[in-house]
């Protein structure tokens, strides 16, 4: 359904480009949610925002259901903007606080006000419809994601990109979010590229999980392979760091270090495994089994 | 304490209004037909009259040509209440036009237009204003009022473009707008449903406030003799013209300056209650636990 | 003698003329060298209690009852806080941006914390006092360079001269807790200090405040609703809901067999299967607004083992085996 292949977002620093998001080739199947975990900084916002052509890619192409849609312009892009939405991660503040509930959820349908439409995409996430005639104040940070969920059902979407939705809410709150999302993709076949950096969750949700590190995918995989086998050094880091099992014996050997500019491979200055081959050349991905790829020279 | 803050607040903006009403129902009363309010004459000399002290002929007292202060003060309403208006809201749609653009459209746009804002903003305000419409209003003693007009607005049309442009900076980066983009809804639309509306409110209290200001500002003009050529009333000349005959008679320069004062005051009365009657999450607003 | 007691705690807000509770009648002690873990959701009156203890309460509540003793002095009574604030007790909030003085470079914050500790521990003439203040002499360098390589940077001189901006939110908070290590206070309140962090980057910070227990023998009160992390980190749990205490022990023992039904349903919460492995079992409702309390047991209302009496009567805490519960099942 999505895909993008050998997309850059650079930006301009103090001291030369960053790039956000660094070559990276993904694709997103029909009715099947891809994960993308990794830190803040790691480029999966990013990614997530270009995939919807929020922001444009440097380098790179982003296809959605085989149309090229890189370069299109914003009226172009009109037609495509009610099959792919999104769902943001602060409840708080993705609501303009001086429109009430149902306009801020019909806003979707682009002044084409279908009152019966906005109803039931608030039924579907179980907020009872008398919610439209508040303001955003009123509800709850769990009322509040619930309503940016119908929000982005409203239009009938295909395609959804999850920034983080519940990472601002309580944890019985995040676990009804979480099932109601499940539910909605199964009785409405929908696509979903999530993106957390809360294993737990990218246990729970995912098909599939991309492992993204400093704007580069460095592990890719069926969910359950990947976070069963971890191989890449940084995806080991990453789940060893989840507060599970014998947790203070687990920090007792944790390793600090810090990162610092580097040739090669950008996890090389991190990296417990590190070998001199390392710094010479950024490892590309692999394919290790079928459904398991990574991008480490340890393979 | 938001108790308080609720009495207070109905207070100020009651306050305010009361006098503005009366004020602004004086002003039009006066401009249809000021015999309405009235026996006496603003224009007609009378010097047998003249510098009478206040009384129940003369609430006012009247001034060194024989005038009743108090006929003069309401013929000047019209004027230095009109004239005021005027530029603000003239100030208000430049000033808005240029912040809104700037901070929409950033950049080049955005430095460009600010630059030149700031060049006006450097400028101390009353001053230039007296320069501007000296200079021009040497020529045309006629154009004189234009000339001070314009050169107020000149004057006050910067601070609208910051605050302007603050505000569409704020709500731009706010998630509901990136979330508006993502449902496809256009810049102008963007504009319209999510910026204005953030905008507007701030405009209103800002000018009601500012109004007082202006009042103040055109009153100095009129003053040294920059507004409305005579023999048309105007409160800020009126207070010159007192000043020769002082001090024996102190209420034809007092009386029309305590009516400024009390027109200024009341507007920023007024803008005040009305800040907070329009946010619409007072005293809602509470921070998670 | 425990460090910090907490005795039938009742802390109120005001809002609107409106008053209500956000603590109500909380019992709490902390031993020197341990972790105690706060776990709760919205409303529930964790990060109350953690101000509570720090003295930080906002001016519109009030403490109704109770006391907080550190060391045997109450601080509800006590009318110069501040001198408890810092080598007293010490807070990491969530986002350090907002205790970290923007103008102020790494160095100056050390600084300033140094000064604080050491007109505590002796009370210098002002002379010596000011002098000390205007001089960042060798002896005062280098304890800034250990308290910052204690918290593992890689280059401590340059951290120094650096400004909470040029910081990433981790290592922002590294350099509270080197400020700590400067400090070293009896008692860290640590109010949700790594819930915008990543995984990796938490786990960090949480071998700072344990070596900095191990180290000085802090008492730690590591506020949070991550009831995973809680659980393994700390020695002793709460758990809070709507001003309460619902469940209390070893973390060990809460960890393994849970007797609240809220502490059951928070474990339940966190997801452990993968997709299509079945369903995580959700708590219904939502947490409560502490001006709309429910009577009785405020969870009732979200709870499937819900009695009559829950409705009506506040449970009393009551002593299980190793754990103090309050739910009307147990007592």
């Amino acid at each position: 359904m999505v895909e993008v292949r050998d997309l850059t977002v650079s930006y301009k620093v103090k001291g030369g480009t960053l790039n956000a998001v660094d070559g990276v080739s993904l694709a997103v199947r029909k009715g099947e949610t891809v994960t993308v975990v990794g830190e803040s900084g790691s480029g999966k916002t990013t990614l997530g925002m270009v995939v919807l052509r929020l922001i444009n890619p440097t380098s790179g192409q982003v296809f959605f259901k085989g149309e090229d849609i890189t370069r299109l312009g914003e009226g172009e892009l009109k037609r495509f903007r009610g099959r792919m939405q999104l769902i943001p991660q602060d409840p708080y503040s993705s609501m303009n606080p001086r429109l009430r509930v149902g306009e801020i959820v019909s806003e979707p349908l682009l002044g084409r006000e279908d009152r019966e439409k906005v109803k039931e995409a608030l039924n579907s996430v179980g907020l009872d419809w008398a919610v439209m005639e508040r303001y955003p104040h009123e509800l709850s940070g769990g009322q509040r994601q619930r309503a940016l969920i119908a929000r982005a059902l409203v239009s009938d979407p295909e395609f959804l990109v999850l920034d983080e939705p519940t990472s601002n809410l309580d944890v019985s709150i995040q676990a009804q979010i979480l099932n109601l999302l499940l539910d909605l993709q199964s009785s409405r076949n929908l696509t979903y590229l999530f993106i957390t950096h809360n294993m737990a969750v990218a246990k729970y949700v995912s098909d599939r999980v991309a492992v993204m590190y400093r704007g580069r995918l460095v592990e890719i995989g069926d969910a359950k392979e990947v976070m069963s086998n971890p191989l890449h050094p940084y995806t080991k880091a990453l789940f060893d760091a989840v507060p599970e099992g014998d947790f203070r014996a687990k920090l007792r050997e944790l390793e600090v270090r810090d990162e610092g500019r580097q040739k090669g491979c950008r996890y090389s200055d991190r990296c417990k495994f590190v070998r001199d081959q390392c710094r010479l050349r950024e490892p590309d991905l692999l394919k290790v089994k079928e459904n398991h790829e990574v991008a480490c020279i340890l393979y | 304490m938001s108790l308080y803050r609720n009495v207070r607040r109905d207070k100020t903006l009651m306050a305010g209004l009361v006098i503005l009403v009366v004020i602004v129902g004086l002003t039009v009363i006066s401009a249809t037909d000021l015999r309405l309010l009235t026996s006496y004459s603003p224009y007609s000399l009378n010097f047998s009259a003249s510098n009478l002290p206040p009384s129940a002929k003369h609430i006012f007292g009247t001034d060194q040509e024989g005038r009743d202060v108090f006929t003069r003060v309401l013929a000047a309403l019209p004027v230095d209440i009109l004239t005021p208006f005027i530029i603000v809201v003239a100030s208000v749609l430049l000033g808005g036009l240029v912040g809104v653009v700037a901070g929409y459209l950033a950049g080049l746009v955005d430095e460009f237009l600010m630059r030149i804002t700031d060049l006006f903003l450097a400028f101390p305000g009353i001053l230039l204003a007296l320069a501007i419409t000296e200079i021009l209003g040497q020529s045309h003693v006629s154009l004189r009022l234009l000339y001070s007009e314009v050169a107020l607005i000149v004057v006050g049309w910067p601070v609208y473009a910051r605050l302007a442009r603050g505000q569409v900076l704020q709500v731009k980066n706010m998630p509901y707008v990136t979330l508006a983009k993502v449902s496809g809804l256009s810049r102008t639309q963007i504009l319209r449903r999510h910026v204005l509306p953030h905008l507007l409110p701030l405009l209103l209290v800002y000018s009601t406030l500012d109004m007082g200001a202006v009042i103040l500002n055109y009153s100095v003009l009129a003053f040294f003799g920059l507004g409305a050529p005579p023999p048309t009333p105007e409160l800020g000349r009126m207070v010159y013209d007192g000043l020769s005959a002082l001090p024996q008679n102190w209420w034809s320069s007092l009386f029309p300056a305590l009516i400024i004062t009390i027109i200024a005051v009341s507007f920023s009365l007024m803008g005040d209650g009305l800040r907070d009657a329009l946010d619409p999450t007072m005293g809602e607003r509470y921070a998670r636990a | 003698m425990p460090v910090l007691e907490v005795k039938d705690l009742w802390v109120s807000y005001t809002r609107g003329g409106i008053r209500a509770y956000a603590l109500r009648g909380i019992n709490m002690s902390l031993e020197r060298r341990e972790v105690m873990g706060v776990v709760g959701e919205s409303g529930s009156g964790k990060s109350t209690l953690g101000n509570a203890v720090a003295g930080l309460l906002p001016p519109n509540s009030i403490v109704e009852r109770g006391s907080i003793t550190l060391e045997g002095k109450d601080l509800t009574k006590m009318r110069d806080l501040f001198r408890v604030r810092g080598t007293g007790v010490f807070v990491i909030f969530q986002d350090p941006m907002t205790s970290l003085n923007p103008i102020m470079k790494v160095k100056d914050q050390l600084a300033e914390a140094l000064q604080v500790r050491e007109e505590r521990e002796s009370l210098p003439s002002p002379f010596i006092r000011w002098s000390r203040r205007r001089s960042l002499d060798n002896r005062t360098e280098r304890e800034f360079l250990e308290a910052l390589t204690r918290v593992r940077f890689r280059s401590p001189q340059e951290v120094l001269e650096k400004y909470p901006h040029q910081l990433s939110g981790g290592e922002r908070q590294k350099v509270m807790i080197a400020m700590a290590y400067i400090l070293r206070p009896k008692v860290l309140v640590a109010d949700e200090p790594t819930t915008s962090l990543d995984v990796i980057t938490q786990a960090q910070v949480m071998k700072m405040l344990l070596s900095l227990r191990e180290e000085q023998g802090t008492a730690i009160l590591l506020i949070s609703h991550d009831v995973m992390l809680v659980s393994k980190l700390s020695d002793r749990m709460m758990v809070m809901y709507g001003g309460m205490v619902m469940e209390e022990g070893s973390s060990e023992e809460l960890t393994k067999s849970p007797l609240h039904p809220y502490t059951k349903g928070l474990q339940a919460s966190v997801p452990t299967q993968f997709k299509g492995e079945g369903r995580v079992k959700q708590i219904p409702g939502y947490p409560p607004n502490i001006f709309s309390m429910p009577q009785g047991c405020p969870f009732h209302p979200r709870c499937e083992m819900a009695m009559e009496v829950c409705r009506k009567v506040t449970p009393q805490e009551s002593r299980r085996g190793e754990h103090n519960v309050s739910c009307h099942l147990y007592g």
